[in-house]
């Protein structure tokens, strides 16, 4: 059996089984119509008595479905990281080769940018690339954004709205708004959900599918956390390398009024960069998945064409965001009008291959 | 009209001004490309990833127009 024929018998099983479930699950569990957060949503609660869903009380920490997600990306990195490092040969073979060609692929476009201080700006860079490109990327498994409980909307605005007091609070939190786990199929497609999205509801209250998980870059507190930490890194970059003089960029006084107002310029484009930086990634993101969602249940499979879409739009965000922190911190790295390369400065970064960062820097 | 149909019609209008411009922009910024591939076709590898990047800054101003759209249309902000 050809290749061909294979991929062809999987899309036909595919849509039978998505047809089958489509008939099979509203009835028994109910499909929850698609509901589309912006923000992210809180899944479990984390108190002095260890960690409880439900209702919170008042002073707990909310754990959303994005921080398990961040969590998750980490720990995936991390056993990426420790297998590709365990058994280390001079000459690479197998997972390390693949890795060690990656990162130094990666580490050679980005020095494209700034040859001097790739060396420097690497762990930071690359960091941030990578692990918003598995954010990215493991937003996009099925799973992710369709598996989660069910909650009706009344509930989860009442949980929104945390004005309610705290005997209340205590009072409805032995009882678990949770009814019924659901799933809906969304990364293999599913078919039209019309009216009968509530139908498992009883006295047809509205439910709505709260996921267990949900992309780091579709959560604008995370995507703000990069934003900020790339601000400070240019912030930091600039102050070390131009000492106080870094400040003369922005209060240029000794050029002229008109200088003055391009300093006033400079000060404000550094802090928009914070916001652009925040939601570009989260609209991105955030956008592809609202894609993927109305796609799923518009008609099975018409995701496919959409996730490889968005598989690319994940890696060009991801490598768009850490080449932006890299490029303003090679800027901020630049004096006032300086911006020839320092003949008389070492080169950090020697072509095809990382480099041991000097620790004098 | 409404209140929530006025909201929708705001969430549109968002949308599509601001996709007008970057529009326009990613318009030019390829055909510049394009004819810098015809003219150096030896190029093409650094000049598909520069395009790649002013594709991106381009872009992102629809992103953010779309961002500011889903939350008229959500009713986070604009009542």
């Amino acid at each position: 059996m050809s290749t061909r024929t294979r991929v062809l018998l999987l899309i036909v099983a595919l849509i039978v089984i998505s047809a089958v479930l489509r008939s099979a699950v509203p009835s028994v569990f109910g499909i929850p119509q698609p509901e589309v957060s912006v923000k992210a949503e809180p899944v479990f609660y984390v108190g002095d008595g260890g960690f409880h869903f439900g209702v919170p009380h008042a002073g707990e920490f909310t754990i959303t479905n994005a921080m398990i997600m961040a969590v998750i990306v980490t720990i995936v990195l991390t056993i990426l990281a420790i297998i590709a490092t365990r058994n280390m040969q001079v000459v690479p073979r197998g997972f390390q080769n693949f890795v060690e060609m990656t990162v130094e692929g990666m580490y050679n476009t980005f020095g494209s940018v700034d040859r001097k201080y790739i060396a420097r700006f690497w762990p930071l860079v690359g960091t941030i690339f990578f692990y918003v490109l598995f954010s990215n990327w493991l937003a996009l498994l099925p799973g992710v954004l369709s598996v989660g409980y069910r909650v009706s909307e009344s509930e989860l605005h009442g949980e929104e709205a945390q004005a309610a007091p705290r005997e209340f609070a205590l009072a409805s939190a032995s009882d678990s708004p949770r009814v019924a786990d659901a799933v809906i199929p969304v990364g293999a497609g599913s078919g039209p959900v019309a009216q009968e999205g509530g139908e498992g509801a009883q006295e047809g209250e509205h439910m709505i599918l709260v996921p267990y998980l949900r992309s780091p870059s579709a959560d604008l507190n995370n995507t703000l956390m990069l934003g900020i930490v790339a601000f400070l890194y240019a912030q930091f970059w600039g102050f070390k390398q131009l000492g106080p003089g870094y400040l003369y960029k922005f209060l240029p006084f000794r050029d002229g009024p008109i200088a003055i107002f391009v300093g006033i310029f400079e000060l404000l484009s550094e802090f928009v960069r914070i916001v652009s930086y925040a939601f570009r990634l989260f609209g991105n993101i955030f956008a592809g998945e609202v894609l993927l969602l109305v796609m799923a249940f518009l008609f099975p499979l018409l995701p496919l064409p959409f996730l490889g879409l968005e598989t690319f739009v994940g890696f060009i965000q991801a490598f768009v965001f850490a080449i932006l922190v890299m490029a303003f911190s090679s800027l901020a790295t630049q004096g006032h009008g300086d911006h020839s390369d320092h003949a008389g400065e070492p080169s950090h970064a020697e072509v095809g291959g990382m480099t041991r960062q000097n620790p004098a820097h | 009209m409404d209140n929530e149909g006025l909201r929708m019609v705001a969430a549109g209008l968002a949308i599509g001004l601001g996709a007008i411009g970057p529009g326009v922009g990613i318009g030019v910024l390829v055909g510049g490309a394009l004819q810098a591939i015809g003219r150096n076709p030896e190029a093409e590898g650094s000049i598909r990833t520069n395009m790649f990047l002013g594709i991106v800054f381009a872009e992102s101003l629809t992103i953010f127009a779309l961002v500011i759209a889903l939350m008229i249309g959500f009713g986070i902000i604009g009542g």
